[in-house]
């Protein structure tokens, strides 16, 4: 679809959510053509690492990898090695391997408190508990019940996929969408500077609570809000420090130059009580980020602030 | 979600499909079922006990003001099992004609193996009696006309069983793909698969004719008129048109068993303008099951799976936003994460569902009450008998086509 002479837009479904695209200044022809190879690109990424798909290779690993070192495929191997190191800098406040609670908690939210013995389970799972093997590109897990979580992390290395698409085709400006909860922002606007991109509130659809700019950047927004609350009757977030999800209304958002690490560090920040979030944050100094909280009547407070450039505002 | 409804919610939902001006142009059967009945009781008689036949009589018990008063079948083990299921008050016949011409009724059911429903059809519409007979219609061209002629003449009402033109879930569809969320229609896949050789135990040899006559040539056309003209007939009414011409061939490649239909049918159906129906058949492979995938510029839809897939879903809330501003020129904020933003599960390319909740039924509940309410206002629908008359009528030509390996044009001149 041509906006205008000087804009394209196109969207589609991968990666479970609607990647929505829009590229200034280029022809239809070669908008459609980009568009195919990202769609190519991530549905191939999207069998590969969606937990709910029976073929994927993380689906594999997840049935397999506590019975004995499963030699894995050299990306998602390099995957799982750059997110072991991403939970060991955030203190262990994004954690990809709690699948089984959070499954659990989808399956049985009114009962899951009850049910697990919540801190044994917590010892035997997530990142920690996965033993790679560089020699042979191989992962074992040391628990049954340790799952991958690919939600927590898919998106964010979509957006960088898509980033070396587009960097590899020469598109230098760009605004990609995967279901507005992770941006990629790439060079200017049509009819100004940068992308100025703004968070919501999740209760309201009146002007922007904090407003990024976003130069060449990806932009992740993470958060418990009323639909997700309504659907799992609690958050859909787990704090792994604690097993349990988040159970208030809360929004965070981080932009920088790599998705990955912006999706991974706005959970962590989501999920660390107020005293941690500076010591994740020391860890990723070029990145940028804000807390928001919601009191008893819904109305929103900036709770927490970090790096923000000049001109960013609330 | 629970996306099964009970009786009282599918009423609901029928009345407000039923507001429909396109529902209410294209099928008038619509508008008068839904208009209100007098409680003057329908006495109807029963052609043919055996399984589709006892189901039918399943639905129509129920129905009020309805008196099942006689019934026939000429197999004796369904004779007896008729007349336990019905009571001793309806009296049971061996001979059709006799039933005919002895009782008092208003209608028919016709549920009998598909050679016999052309002489069973014109006898009782002569006779001055409603019909509902099951599809296919009949056996041959020549049959079915002779069938419509009949109806010309009788003034009365005739149903062909092409239940789908009932299902709720088929209709809002119909509904959704005229209101043009597809686009135009450029092409229909359909397909039916089983894995099973499709026959019934035999108490003795002499009778495997009569008990499995969906094999042979003399009874049936097999694949074709017992399940491909389901799904022929919803490609003609989504068309709007009927088929000019057909290709395709089958054949006998699994159940060599002694049966003389194919087990096996592939066809493609050309409507004008050009798109086209492909439709296949098999009862050796289950995997796929059966479908109808309706294909237009703008999207996809699944009619039996209840499904539908844009080809371009609509922005995100934020995404509409940027693009209302790129196209007034403007250079503003995009705003993302709002109130009316889903997250990101809720979407996928499994599709969305055609619609929220279903009744747990095919169409043949409602076909049934809509046929009975007819005969009580001695309503005649032009539309269902054409829909019978044209699907059945392009089945034919399709089993034609198969057989003597060549494009088989729409007979001239056939038209209601």
């Amino acid at each position: 679809m041509k906006i205008n002479d000087s804009v394209q837009y196109r969207n589609f479904y991968s990666m479970g959510t609607r990647i929505d695209i829009i590229l200034p200044g280029i022809d239809d022809h070669i908008a459609e053509s980009v568009c195919l190879q990202i769609k190519s690109e991530l549905d191939r990424i999207e069998e590969k690492i969606s937990h709910y798909k029976e073929s994927s290779v993380v689906s594999y690993l997840n049935q397999k990898a506590h019975t004995e070192p499963i030699k894995t495929d050299p990306e998602i191997f390099l995957l799982i090695n750059q997110l072991i190191g991403l939970s060991a800098r955030t203190s262990g406040y994004f954690d990809f391997g709690l699948g089984f609670l959070s499954e659990n908690m989808k399956h049985a939210s009114e009962t899951y408190h009850v049910v697990h013995d919540t801190m044994t389970t917590l010892s035997e799972i997530g990142a920690r508990n996965i033993v790679l093997d560089h020699d042979e590109n191989s992962v074992l897990f040391k628990s049954d019940k340790l799952k991958i979580d690919s939600g927590g992390f898919g998106k964010g290395y979509g957006l960088d996929t898509v980033k070396k698409i587009l960097k590899a085709l020469k598109i230098e400006s760009a605004f990609i969408s995967f279901g507005e909860s992770s941006i990629l922002a790439l060079g200017d606007h049509p009819y100004g500077k940068s992308w100025k991109t703004g968070i919501q509130d999740i209760f309201s659809e009146t002007s922007s609570l904090f407003v990024f700019t976003l130069a060449n950047e990806a932009l992740s927004v993470s958060g418990v809000n009323p639909k997700n609350k309504q659907k799992y009757g609690v958050g859909h977030i787990i704090n792994p420090h604690k097993g349990i999800a988040i159970d208030c209304f809360r929004q965070s958002a981080v932009a920088g130059n790599n998705g990955l690490i912006a999706e991974v560090v706005s959970t962590a920040i989501l999920c660390a009580p107020d005293e941690s979030r500076h010591l994740i944050m020391e860890q990723f100094p070029e990145y940028r980020a804000i807390v928001i909280d919601y009191d008893q009547t819904n109305k929103p407070t900036i709770t927490y602030t970090c790096n923000l450039n000049d001109g960013e505002n609330y | 979600m629970e996306r099964i409804i009970n009786r009282r919610d599918f009423v609901k939902t029928f009345s407000i499909l039923a507001g429909s001006s396109v529902l209410l142009s294209g099928m008038p059967w619509i508008r008068g079922l839904q208009a209100a009945d007098s409680d003057r009781v329908v006495r109807l008689g029963m052609i043919g006990m055996g399984s589709r036949g006892m189901l039918l009589h399943l639905i129509l018990k129920d129905i009020p003001n309805l008196e099942i008063s006689c019934f026939c079948d000429d197999y004796q083990p369904h004779f007896e099992r008729a007349q336990q299921a019905l009571g001793p008050a309806a009296r049971g016949y061996y001979d059709y004609r006799d039933m005919l011409d002895k009782e008092t009724i208003d209608a028919v059911v016709i549920a009998t193996p598909l050679h016999e429903h052309a002489h069973q059809t014109i006898d009782a519409l002569n006779a001055g009696i409603h019909v509902f007979c099951e599809k296919a219609m009949a056996k041959t061209v020549e049959d079915c006309d002779d069938m419509v002629r009949a109806w010309l003449d009788s003034g009365k009402i005739l149903y062909i069983g092409q239940q789908r033109i009932f299902n709720i879930k088929y209709l809002k569809a119909y509904q959704m793909i005229k209101e043009g969320k597809l686009g135009p229609i450029t092409q229909i896949r359909a397909y039916w698969h089983r894995n099973n050789d499709w026959r019934r135990p035999v108490p003795s040899p002499e009778l495997e004719r009569k008990i499995n006559w969906r094999l042979y040539n003399d009874y049936s056309l097999g694949l074709m008129t017992e399940l491909a003209c389901h799904h022929i007939q919803i490609a003609n009414q989504i068309y709007d048109e009927v088929p000019e011409c057909v290709w395709g061939t089958g054949s006998i490649n699994y159940w060599k068993d002694g049966r003389e239909v194919f087990d096996n049918v592939n066809l493609v159906y050309k409507y004008p303008g050009g798109s086209h129906l492909i439709y296949d058949s098999l009862i050796s492979n289950k995997h796929y099951g059966l479908e109808v995938q309706v294909q237009g510029p703008k999207g996809t839809m699944e009619l039996e799976n209840g499904k539908m897939w844009e080809e371009f879903p609509p922005p995100a809330p934020g995404i509409l936003s940027l693009i209302n501003h790129l196209e007034k020129q403007l250079f503003d904020v995009v705003p993302i994460g709002g109130a009316s933003w889903v997250p990101d599960d809720a979407i996928s390319r499994k599709g969305d569902w055609i619609m929220d909740k279903v009744l747990d039924d095919d169409g043949t509940r409602i076909q049934m009450e809509s046929f009975v309410s007819d005969v009580r206002k001695n309503r005649v629908d032009p539309f269902l008998t054409k829909q019978g008359f044209y699907g059945s009528i392009a089945t034919l030509i399709g089993h034609e086509a198969m057989i003597n390996n060549e494009i088989t044009y729409w007979p001239k001149g056939l038209a209601l």
